[in-house]
């Protein structure tokens, strides 16, 4: 009965618009004759046998006492599900463990189960249920039939948890996290790269990847063709730590300065930059804003270099976004103090829900903050909650279908107006 | 420079002018050779070079799979521009492709008993080619394609000699007799050649230069020529205007070959005893003899070196090389050759993904990676863990997530996140290392996450009339920095623990906000107004 009131009280998570990826289970628990899973990607319950995701925190990692129902999340918060609202708790509630009601795995400890081998991953939970033995593993959930563990669950909408960047490129999506990259749509994924992704930038039939190592790709993916490491070899600094289309032009921004890829390419290093690191870059014609990452916001190109940082208005110089807000602002987000206007020489901060910035961008005439506590959306004279969960937003990618795509730490929300 | 004393020595020991020499066809199971029935050869004269297609028939007696092996050398001055054979009467023409990829499809298809054939080089003029297994109740054809020079001999120039032996499978000197050749031969912008005797025989040219061109595929324009050069020993001569990268190759004592590309389409000009001599290769029609010829002494010279360069150039020039081999499939083995083309191409990608994979581990950005973090306010680092000798290595993570960390050499490494929400604390990371002997063993290391915005105070010193800000607090800050109105920078230097310090300019400052930064990113801000 628990379970039916949080399926009134939360989202169907496996709506069109949201892709979660459930492969690593960390607890199993029972409500009634319900087995509960506290995936990476939500809460997930089986019914009769079927799977059904509920929407709830990410970063799930135990299962409390029950009833009510409360969890504890990967950075050790507690909450606890009182009516629509999780409530955070001071301390998760023990519950009596044992393989009926679900044990938890040390990795270092030895396998319980004599009658049954070890499951080829990492297994965090068990439990037996009606149906046999359950395990919660590195690899998803599976199921012992006798003979051999069979996964089972819902399918994972998104390959890999945690993603940074999205891209769709005609029919398929390009997408980019931790753990890689991978080309498709949900159910047809095939992995392009290992190497941990830190932004995509979709632009028509292709799409650039700048990778936590600094590298960058790019993919072409109509002729199954990938471009290794583009700067290596052609830029002098090929270290790019974000990348930006101002016009046609492409901007990327790196160690001390930035490349720019339009009809020539041209690298440019300021001597102001030395040292810094570029993690955001807009323009207009020849002038280009550099947001950076521990001196503040810089513009270059209209005439004397300008800058801005804690001693005229911009309270912290670690910026991490920024966006032009015809006819002439410019929108810059922080990591830690808010948003700013720049508006001509003048910035000023802008009221806002969150003050802990990761990316801009305006989608329907609309500006959106993501943040490390949600997204928002502005309206006229109020900031808008967008549904993604409170989640920390990794990216906001207008789809060229005119979606949005909200890319946060538990998976990606596809919203429309 | 060795090149063109080695041709000497070799152009003189074969002084009878053979083209392509056939030395063993014989069947690789018994040794036996097989019997020569035919040989049919047609050469096309186009100015000093020529095209020979040779067409060897043999006997095919044997009643059971059988494996043929042929192996046959070309002058120094020639170059192999083809290979086929006949399965049954299925013309099936080689295909120049990667080695090991050739290699794998050539197994992959005979080990199905079905019939491919591959050639491949041993030496710049030694080829050997296997077909497995001949179509039993059909005779044993294979067709060679070649381009090589016209021969000085006495006073003209000969049309290269097929030589094929009768029946051979020995690698002694000793080929036995000879087989007759059918030969046709007609020429192309030259005068008609005479048979006298054995030989087709052509006069000697008017110039001593004698030249054409080709445009290739590449849009270039490469050149091939005879040149006469009497008794030519010094080996700077001759020497070239207008080609680039020309290539020499002596035929005798008083005749050289060249070639090499044509930057412009102009006059050319030759230098040797110190004589210049102009000349202007005849253009012909779009081809690739010329642009073969040279590709041939570049890959023997081993300019290219070994390896992916040799092999893209010898593809480019489809020229083979020691990179490359012709492969040669029947249609109806075409299904298995895809399929195993598309298995190489997929081992091929993967192994590529891996070289790349390796060369950015390798590169030097490592001071911009987040890696082994100990002090944060949460993110996504890198682990990076030396352990020689492990098989298995994960990294267990202070909320119970496992992360199977990947290997370069002895380092192992991965991602994985702090939560931003983390509350202030020192958290342990275990690493567990599967060593190759069983064993385990067990590195920990510690990230304190600290939320705490650093403290201080600031204050103003005069000090031998100059203006210094003085801030004190945490010691080892990441970075304590002063901020003007105008947004000039200043950054301070800890000069003692914990005491932060740099001079101000005495000017027109009224305020400083000065901003403490700690290694976990917090940041602390004073503003302080400077003294009147």
């Amino acid at each position: 009965m628990l379970f039916a009131a949080v399926t009134l009280a939360l989202t169907p998570a496996a709506l069109p618009g949201v892709w979660r990826n459930y492969n690593e289970v960390f607890d199993l628990a029972k409500v009634g004759p319900s087995v509960v899973a506290a995936t990476n990607g939500g809460l997930i319950e089986e019914t009769g046998g079927r799977w059904r995701s509920l929407l709830s925190p990410a970063g799930l990692r135990e299962i409390g006492g029950l009833p009510p129902l409360t969890v504890q999340l990967s950075d050790t918060r507690a909450y606890s599900l009182r009516g629509r609202d999780w409530t955070q708790i001071p301390e998760l509630p023990s519950r009596n463990r044992s393989l009926e009601t679900g044990l938890l795995l040390s990795p270092t400890e030895g396998w319980p189960l004599r009658e049954m081998p070890k499951p080829a991953a990492t297994v965090y939970s068990l439990i037996r249920d009606q149906q046999g033995v359950l395990a919660g593993t590195s690899a998803g959930l599976m199921r012992w039939n006798a003979s051999a563990w069979i996964p089972v669950g819902p399918p994972s909408a998104l390959p890999l948890p945690r993603p940074n960047g999205l891209a769709e490129i005609g029919k398929d999506y390009l997408i980019g996290g931790l753990g890689g990259l991978y080309l498709g749509r949900p159910g047809a994924w095939k992995q392009v790269s290992t190497q941990p992704v830190r932004q995509i930038l979709g632009e028509s039939d292709e799409a650039w990847v700048v990778y936590g190592s600094g590298a960058v790709d790019k993919v072409v993916p109509s002729q199954d063709q990938l471009f290794p490491d583009v700067w290596y070899g052609a830029a002098r600094r090929p270290w790019v730590s974000c990348v930006a289309e101002i016009g046609k032009t492409l901007v990327f921004g790196g160690q001390g300065g930035w490349i720019e890829h339009g009809k020539e390419v041209t690298e440019t290093y300021p001597k102001e930059l030395d040292g810094d690191v570029v993690l955001a870059i807009e323009g207009r014609e020849a002038v280009r804003w550099v947001g950076t990452q521990r001196s503040g916001l810089w513009r270059f190109g209209s005439g004397q270099t300008k800058r801005w940082n804690p001693g005229n208005g911009l309270t912290d110089p670690w910026v991490t976004s920024l966006c032009r807000v015809p006819p002439k602002g410019l929108m810059v987000g922080t990591m830690t103090g808010g948003l700013f206007l720049l508006d001509g020489d003048t910035i000023r901060p802008v009221e806002c829900p969150t003050k802990r910035i990761t990316s801009l961008a305006i989608w329907k005439g609309h500006l959106v903050v993501g943040a490390m506590d949600g997204a928002w959306l502005k309206e006229v004279a109020s900031w808008r909650k967008l549904e993604t969960d409170g989640e920390e937003t990794t990216a906001l990618t207008v789809l060229p279908s005119g979606v949005l795509a909200v890319t946060t730490a538990s998976g990606v929300h596809f919203l429309a107006l | 420079m060795m090149r063109v004393s080695f041709s000497i020595a070799t152009a003189l020991a074969a002084a009878a002018c053979w083209g392509q020499t056939v030395e063993q066809v014989y069947n690789r199971d018994t040794n036996d050779p097989f019997k020569l029935k035919s040989v049919k050869v047609e050469s096309t004269v186009v100015g000093p070079i020529v095209r020979t297609s040779t067409l060897l028939t043999y006997d095919n007696p044997f009643k059971h799979l059988t494996e043929a092996s042929i192996h046959f050398e070309l002058p120094d001055a020639a170059v192999l521009s083809g290979f086929a054979y006949y399965y049954g009467d299925e013309y099936v023409k080689g295909r120049l492709m990667d080695k090991a990829k050739a290699w794998f499809i050539y197994t992959a298809i005979t080990s199905r008993n079905e019939d491919p054939g591959i050639m491949v080089q041993w030496t710049p003029t030694e080829y050997h080619c296997q077909i497995f297994p001949i179509k039993m109740g059909s005779d044993f054809r294979v067709r060679l394609y070649t381009v090589a020079f016209l021969q000085p001999k006495a006073d003209a120039l000969t049309i290269p000699r097929p030589s094929v032996p009768l029946a051979n499978a020995s690698y002694s000197g000793d080929r036995g007799a000879l087989g007759a050749l059918d030969w046709s031969v007609r020429t192309v912008r030259s005068a008609p050649a005479v048979q006298q005797g054995d030989d087709y025989k052509l006069p000697m040219p008017e110039t001593p230069v004698r030249a054409v061109a080709q445009k290739f595929k590449d849009g270039r324009v490469y050149v091939a020529g005879l040149m006469h050069v009497s008794q030519n020993k010094d080996p700077e001569d001759p020497t070239f205007a207008g080609i680039k990268n020309p290539k020499v190759v002596n035929l005798d004592p008083n005749t050289i070959a060249f070639m090499g590309l044509m930057p412009h389409k102009r006059k050319l000009a030759a230098r040797f005893h110190g004589t210049r001599v102009e000349f202007t290769p005849e253009y012909i029609y779009h081809g690739s003899e010329t642009a073969r010829l040279w590709a041939q002494q570049m890959l023997a010279d081993g300019e290219l070196g070994t390896g992916s360069k040799t092999l893209r150039f010898s593809l480019k020039y489809g020229v083979p090389s020691t990179q490359t081999a012709l492969l040669a499939v029947p249609s109806e083995e075409m299904k298995v050759f895809q399929a195993k083309q598309r298995e190489w191409q997929k081992q091929q990608a993967e192994e590529r993904k891996s070289e790349l994979a390796e060369s950015r581990e390798q590169r030097g950005w490592e001071k911009n990676r987040n890696q082994n973090w100990n002090n944060s306010g949460g993110g996504d680092p890198e682990i990076r863990i030396r352990i020689p000798g492990a098989t298995k290595v994960q990294a267990i993570l202070p909320d119970r997530r496992v992360v199977d960390l990947q290997p370069n050499g002895d380092v192992w490494g991965g991602n994985f996140e702090i939560p931003a929400e983390a509350p202030e604390g020192i958290y342990a990371v275990r690493v567990l290392a599967q060593m190759v002997d069983g064993s385990t063993t067990e590195t920990q290391w510690s990230y304190t996450v600290d939320r705490t915005p650093p403290e201080g105070q600031a204050k103003f010193v005069f000090e031998s009339n100059r203006l210094f800000l003085e801030v004190r607090s945490d010691k080892g800050l990441a970075e304590v920095a002063a901020y003007g109105p105008d947004g000039a920078k200043w950054v301070l230097k800890e000069v003692t623990p914990g005491v932060y310090r740099i001079e101000i300019p005495r000017g027109q400052l009224t305020e400083l906000t000065v901003v403490m930064k700690d290694r976990a990113g917090n940041k602390g801000e004073i503003v302080c107004s400077l003294p009147q």
